[in-house]
């Protein structure tokens, strides 16, 4: 099938792939219903690649699953009909499912970390789907999935086979079950967000091979996906979901071009991926008089190696080396790298949770690498960090307003009804409502919870921000918002931000310097501008290619 | 089953859904019944409560003296008048059951909370500490582990002398290490997750730390081993006192009562198989309330 005659697949064809009609599940819980996919309906053409897009919550994973007969035990299918090639499967058991997953539909899931079998080889799990269907002999199947390493793209796939799933990286991981998925040459793949766990430039990588080997085999994808960036780059059609229902369908272009639904419209306007401009505080933000812009944080020749001891071999690991950083009032400087690159821990080292092997922290001015105890505490006033994980770092038995007043206790500020009231205050400037205050951590969604974990940061208030991928883990609409807001107290309180991500597209909204660190080492520094338009390092260059929908990005810009 | 739930309840679609407020006794008793094995975690409850209620106000259940002897009324099998029927000496057995139940309660209470105290008080240092001191106090916790609990018990018993609260103080410290590990356990993994560091971060102090967000995250798994270790106190008391080092005759006590009726058995059976079925009812239901608070937990996490 060639790449013209798919993108000309008019929707709805005679014979699609798959189809699902008026498609209605609802999760029980409690005693209580709650209805997550209502009405939806789609088909999947011979070749061709649809991505479902939509926020968490929206239906997308639950859709994806229920063709796959993959719901948990809790969810249940009102109605609706999903017709794969000339059968209704809608009413199928378990046991006649079995008979199409793998065969007739390959599953790529979202996790590859879990996905696989630990304690079986990447061989054998390859050559499963092959023997499972009958379609090989024992000798037959072990020489296919040889076969089918070699095509997923791995280096020496005899060496892979005999491989348990943790000698692997994650892309390597990504690509073992890719070629599962395809095993079996099914016409339809389904991809339930096959790189959102992976590093950018991985995910870019993973995804050319996706889109490669189901050209090659002529198969359908449906991908699910929160990112219209990687919808926008591979797929033909994009199908917007929201709350349970389908919002707009239509050709990638035409969706991401001229949106006609409200909400495809605010989520192409939120998508990170999207945008080339940095956010300005919004009008009306109460702004200091004198705006300085004096360094507040400096890091200069910060080294960190590790030592592990794996397997009987010490192996050492540069984590940081020769890092010099510097973040001003008021300004942000990012701090980009893959994982591993080693921005994580020199966000430690700034924040003196781990002790550098060389070089200095100033803070204001004055060298804190050697501040102990009291000093120290002291310190640390004037430097707070807001942590990538908003499920982890609230105490789930403490109430959002005692979380926010821990930090003014700590240092014995004001009496107990002042230190309330000082933590409202601040719950209030991230917009919380009040009636949360006495809630718990898992009464909160993602957002708030890391609304919560700001306020906390704020409570002292410190000169520098330390943010470790305070974005990475929410839906794009809320990281939005949460970037604004970041913004806006930026500009309001002159914080000093030192914003550590992944993600080069939000460093274009939030940043006004940027880093780029690769294997321990700074590769490239400079202002955003100076970055995104001259990179001078390959490494850089590589990580630019890589963010989702630059094309899509240039045309609105320019349309 | 309830593992299942949870990981589809954490999976769910909605995480900003607050959960519905503690509702009436009355709907949760209901719910707790219809539930599969509800039943049984009501008269686990209700066993501990009677237990409970006898050893606060034995006066209030018991018909008789519990140390008045009645010769004339010896050895009568259960009736209407003497529930559990008399000993050798006439004593009705159900008043000395009751009357009993305080001094079996006060020596299981002492003794759990003897383990508890110290049990955490180790586990936490050891936990939070890491490094040498918690490889030497987690050596010592194996020594302990090592040794049958009894037999470590009586040792402790040799050293003290006998008694009621020597027997409990032995049981306490023969419990102390297994609630030291699982606290260990816990508060390790407490330790290294992002909000204490965040704590930290904040300035915090360690005790403060401690106290409010490591102990409270870590407390769960020990909250289900007092209630086993609670079954586990009444068989080790009642052991101890049967073996004739708890409390001095005529005072009535669970395992005393079941040895002195033991030279009766051909003929008196209710001597000693009535207490020992009290005995067995408080282990049972507490084991069945340990089991609850396990899997509730579960759900939470």
């Amino acid at each position: 099938m060639s790449q013209a005659a798919t993108t000309e697949q008019p929707v709805g064809t005679p014979e699609p792939v798959l189809s699902v009609g008026d498609l209605a599940i609802s999760y029980t819980s409690r005693g209580r219903r709650t209805a997550a996919v209502q009405g939806v309906a789609f088909s999947v053409g011979p070749g061709e690649t649809v991505a479902l897009v939509g926020e968490s919550g929206s239906g997308k994973t639950t859709t994806a699953h229920a063709i796959v007969g993959l719901l948990p035990g809790s969810a249940h299918r009102d109605a609706g009909a999903i017709v794969l090639g000339e059968t209704d499967i809608a009413g199928w058991s378990q046991r006649r499912l079995a008979t199409i997953r793998g065969r007739h539909v390959g599953f790529v899931p979202q996790d590859p970390g879990v996905a696989l079998n630990p304690v079986q080889r990447i061989g054998v799990q390859v050559a499963e789907p092959l023997r499972i269907h009958g379609l090989a002999g024992r000798a037959e199947a072990d020489a296919r999935a040889l076969e089918i390493l070699a095509q997923a793209g791995l280096d020496d796939p005899e060496a892979v086979a005999l491989r348990y799933p943790h000698e692997l990286s994650g892309g390597q991981r990504q690509r073992v079950l890719i070629g599962i998925a395809l095993a079996c040459d099914p016409q339809l793949i389904i991809a339930d967000e096959p790189t959102s766990a992976l590093d950018v430039t991985v995910q870019k990588v993973v995804l050319d091979h996706l889109q490669e080997r189901t050209r090659e085999a002529g198969a359908s994808v449906l991908l699910i996906t929160h990112d219209l960036g990687v919808a926008a780059d591979r797929a033909d059609r994009i199908i917007v979901m929201q709350g349970g229902r389908i919002v707009e369908e239509g050709p990638a272009a035409r969706v991401l071009e001229a949106p006609e639904h409200e909400y495809t419209r605010r989520l192409v306007a939120a998508a990170p991926s999207l945008q080339s401009r940095r956010l300005s505080a919004t009008p009306g933000t109460r702004l200091p008089e004198a705006l300085s812009d004096a360094v507040v944080l400096e890091l200069a020749g910060i080294a960190r190696r590790y030592v592990s001891r794996a397997g009987g071999r010490t192996r050492e690991v540069v984590a940081a080396h020769d890092v010099n950083l510097s973040v001003r009032a008021g300004r942000t400087t990012a701090l980009v790298g893959a994982s591993g690159s080693g921005k994580t821990t020199v966000a430690r080292i700034a924040s003196r949770l781990v002790e550098p092997d060389a070089g200095r922290v100033l803070l204001g001015g004055r060298d804190i690498t050697t501040a102990t105890g009291a000093d120290l505490r002291e310190l640390r006033r004037g430097l707070q960090l807001v942590y990538q994980d908003p499920f982890g770092s609230l105490d789930p038995r403490m109430r959002i307003l005692d979380t926010v007043a821990a930090p003014l206790r700590a240092y014995r500020v004001g009496d107990r009804a002042s230190r309330a009231r000082t933590a409202a205050g601040l719950l209030e400037r991230v917009q919380l409502p009040a009636d949360l205050h006495r809630r718990l951590p898992a009464e909160l969604s993602g957002g708030q919870r890391q609304r919560v974990a700001i306020a906390r940061a704020l409570a002292l208030n410190p000169k520098v921000l330390i943010l470790d991928e305070p974005v990475s883990a929410l839906d794009v609409s809320v990281q939005e918002q949460l970037l604004q807001l970041l913004t806006d107290l930026q500009a309001e309180l002159g914080l000093g931000y030192l914003f550590i991500t992944h993600d080069l597209a939000v460093v274009r909204q939030i940043a006004d310097e940027v880093a780029v660190m690769n294997r321990g080492e700074v590769v490239e520094a400079g202002t955003v501008a100076d970055l995104f338009e001259h990179p001078h390092d390959p490494y850089t260059v590589e990580l630019l290619a890589a963010i989702p929908g630059r094309g899509i990005a240039s045309s609105a810009a320019t349309g | 089953m309830s593992t299942l739930t949870a990981t589809v309840r954490a999976a769910g679609p909605a995480p900003t859904e607050a959960p519905t407020a503690s509702p009436l006794l009355g709907a949760r008793l209901r719910r707790t019944l219809t539930r599969p094995g509800g039943i049984s975690l009501i008269l686990a409850v209700a066993v501990l409560v009677v237990v409970a209620a006898f050893a606060l106000a034995p006066g209030l259940f018991s018909t008789f003296d519990p140390t008045a002897t009645a010769p004339a009324q010896r050895l009568q099998p259960p009736s209407g008048l003497h529930l559990f029927g008399t000993d050798q000496l006439g004593r009705d057995l159900f008043s000395r059951v009751v009357h009993g139940a305080g001094r079996t309660m006060f020596a299981v209470g002492l003794a759990v909370a003897i383990g508890v105290v110290f049990g955490s008080l180790v586990g936490l240092v050891s936990g939070f500490v890491g490094g040498r001191l918690d490889a030497v106090l987690m050596r010592l916790v194996d020594v302990m582990l090592a040794i049958p609990g009894l037999l470590l018990a009586m040792a402790v018993i040799a050293a003290l002398g006998f008694g009621i609260t020597n027997v409990a103080i032995a049981v306490g410290i023969a419990s102390v290490a297994s609630f030291a590990r699982l606290l260990r356990a816990d508060v390790m993994r407490v330790r290294r997750t992002p909000y204490v560091e965040a704590a930290f971060a904040g300035g915090e102090r360690t005790g403060w730390v401690i106290l409010r967000h490591v102990l409270p995250n870590a407390w769960g798994p020990v909250a289900s081993l007092i209630t086993l270790e609670l079954g586990q106190a009444v068989l080790a008391v009642a052991a101890l006192s049967f073996l004739g080092y708890g409390v001095v005759p005529p005072d009535p006590e669970w395992g005393s009562l079941i040895s002195e009726g033991r030279a009766y058995l051909a003929t008196s059976w209710w001597l000693t198989m009535l207490p020992g079925f009290v005995v067995v009812a408080v282990v049972l239901s507490a084991n069945r309330i340990s089991q609850a608070i396990q899997r509730r937990d579960g759900v939470i996490r």
